[in-house]
């Protein structure tokens, strides 16, 4: 092996050392607690601000919402009267939509003749319809879970599971926010979504690239995401039903709840207003994006992971250059700038949400120990020796050493 | 509202159907003429559709201007949030009053 008097590999192949243990440091705090909340937060913005806008409202996919006002002429609210219901899935049949999905869960008898309406509407529509249906995970009691799959039965129509994702956060109290769509139900013959399930009917083999979902903001010409009706406004007299029914045509037309208390959950878009979205209405984004096979991703670990030792090895060499390394503050205000700009145009352009509070952790900590990489060579060096002349890897050496080290930790002399 | 007279009761070929409002003087169901100048005031909407393009909006006040024209800016629904947000702490069985400043944890559908 060739002679190093100075020391030049050693302390290049530590720095090399320094740039991994560091990547996989600021990786590993990504995944976990605040840095991940940080993580959501700032995506959200991007989500909120930057999502798709389109010229005018979607082509393809409409509500018909049930709202307090709807339920107030009726003397329980909950269960909805499911003759109601049925009279709602007439008259937007009548309007010839491309089909319809019912965005409710029947799990209990409620008057005999209303369910026996209900059921012949479902069946005798001349539309496809969509059901939504849950499982055990939806926490029902088993009398409930039992109702509802022979309501399903009895239906005769196809169904798709209603569940959203929501990610926890292994150390805190997760956000409770709707970020993702949830994989098919295996134990029940590979069940589909809801949206998955009403999307393949307007555009066949429409399946989620990736789980993200991609939201749609409002369009560009000031109209509403979709074609949006009251249930109320279609119960009433047909004179006054009738101008609304042409939006309906060709349309997958999702029948939900717009409720104050009820199936209302936060969103990547509720960062902007902490407004809560009714379920439905994430029902008809999925469906939506499916439809116009628009996705979102973000990276998995191996690509976060040569992000991120790009951006350390890239933050190390500025840090360490002759010239560039003079001006830490000004490398530490542009790098962040061209981090949150390569957010966007990522965003934008190539449909991936990247982590931009690890890559900023990342990039700050480079430039942090760039500069001092011979102080920490030298000390980890010196712990090596410490290491090799007091014991090897007896356990009272490394009690020793660590109460040493957090002591003058302690005392900001380290 | 500029122009009452621009308000009828039937949709006609280029109509703006009022499907919800709480605008003084424009009432729910009124049909108004696509160049009908709107004077929404502030904390105060409606709702249409546009004919024969059947497509709906939310116009938020305040604004002035027709229908067609009302085109918020992407950035028109950031707003402070409320410092604080109330939870119901009980089984409501009515309407609450208080809707705007309500978080409610999300149930099961109904």
């Amino acid at each position: 092996m060739a002679r190093d008097p100075n020391g030049n590999v050693r302390r290049r192949l530590f720095g090399a050392l320094t740039v991994i243990v560091v990547a996989i440091g600021v990786l590993l705090l990504s995944k976990i607690g605040y840095i991940q909340d940080a993580e959501h937060w700032t995506a959200d913005w991007r989500t909120a601000l930057f999502s798709t806008r389109n010229p005018s409202q979607h082509e393809s996919v409409a509500l018909v919402l049930i709202t307090d006002e709807t339920l107030d002429s009726y003397p329980v609210r909950i269960p909805m009267d499911r003759g109601m219901i049925a009279k709602l899935i007439r008259v937007v049949a009548s309007a010839h939509p491309a089909a319809i999905g019912i965005d409710f869960v029947f799990v209990r008898p409620t008057v005999p003749s209303a369910d026996a309406e209900l059921l012949s509407a479902i069946r005798e529509a001349d539309v496809p319809i969509v059901l939504g249906s849950v499982d055990e995970r939806a926490g029902l009691i088993p009398k409930q879970l039992q109702y509802h799959r022979q309501f399903l039965a009895a239906a005769k129509r196809p169904t798709g599971h209603v569940f959203f994702e929501r990610k926890t956060n292994a150390f805190g109290i997760s956000d409770h926010v709707i970020r993702e769509m949830a994989e098919p139900i295996e134990s029940v013959d590979h069940q589909q979504s809801f949206a998955e399930v009403l999307a393949q009917i307007k555009r066949k083999g429409a399946t989620p690239h990736t789980p993200r979902i991609a939201w749609l903001l409002a369009p560009r010409d000031g109209s509403q995401t979709f074609y949006e009706v009251e249930a109320s406004d279609l119960l009433g007299e047909p004179e006054d039903a009738a101008p609304l029914l042409p939006g309906l045509k060709d349309k997958i037309v999702l029948i939900g709840s717009d409720l104050v208390d009820l199936d209302r959950h936060l969103t990547p878009l509720s960062v902007v207003n902490e407004a809560r979205m009714p379920g439905v209405k994430i029902h008809a984004q999925i469906v939506a994006q499916l439809i116009d096979d628009r996705w979102l991703r973000t990276l998995n670990w191996p690509e976060e992971f040569l992000m991120l030792l790009g951006i350390i090895f890239a933050g190390y060499a500025a840090s360490r250059h002759r010239k560039l390394g003079a001006f830490k503050s000004t490398l530490a205000w542009v790098g962040s700038t061209s981090l949150v700009i390569s957010g966007f145009v990522a965003f934008n352009m190539l449909n991936l949400v990247l982590p931009y509070t690890s890559a900023l952790t990342a990039w700050l900590t480079a430039l942090r120990i760039g500069p001092r990489l011979e102080k920490i060579h030298q000390k980890f060096a010196a712990m090596l020796r410490y290491i090799s002349t007091n014991g090897g890897l007896r356990w009272t050496t490394y009690y020793h050493l660590g109460s040493t080290l957090g002591w003058r930790l302690w005392q900001g002399r380290l | 509202m500029a122009g009452t007279a621009l308000i009828s009761t039937t949709v006609a070929y280029s109509d703006v159907l009022v499907l919800n409002s709480d605008v003084p003087g424009i009432a729910k169901r009124s049909v108004l003429q696509d160049d009908a100048v709107l004077d929404v005031p502030e904390n105060k909407s409606l709702k249409v559709i546009l004919k024969p393009s059947n497509v709906t909006k939310m116009i938020k006040g305040p604004y002035k201007g027709t229908a067609k024209d009302y085109a918020p800016s992407a950035l028109s629904g950031v707003t402070a949030k409320p410092p604080v947000e109330l939870d119901t702490g009980t089984t409501a069985n009515q309407r609450p009053q208080f809707k705007n400043n309500l978080t409610i944890i999300p149930d099961t559908k109904p």
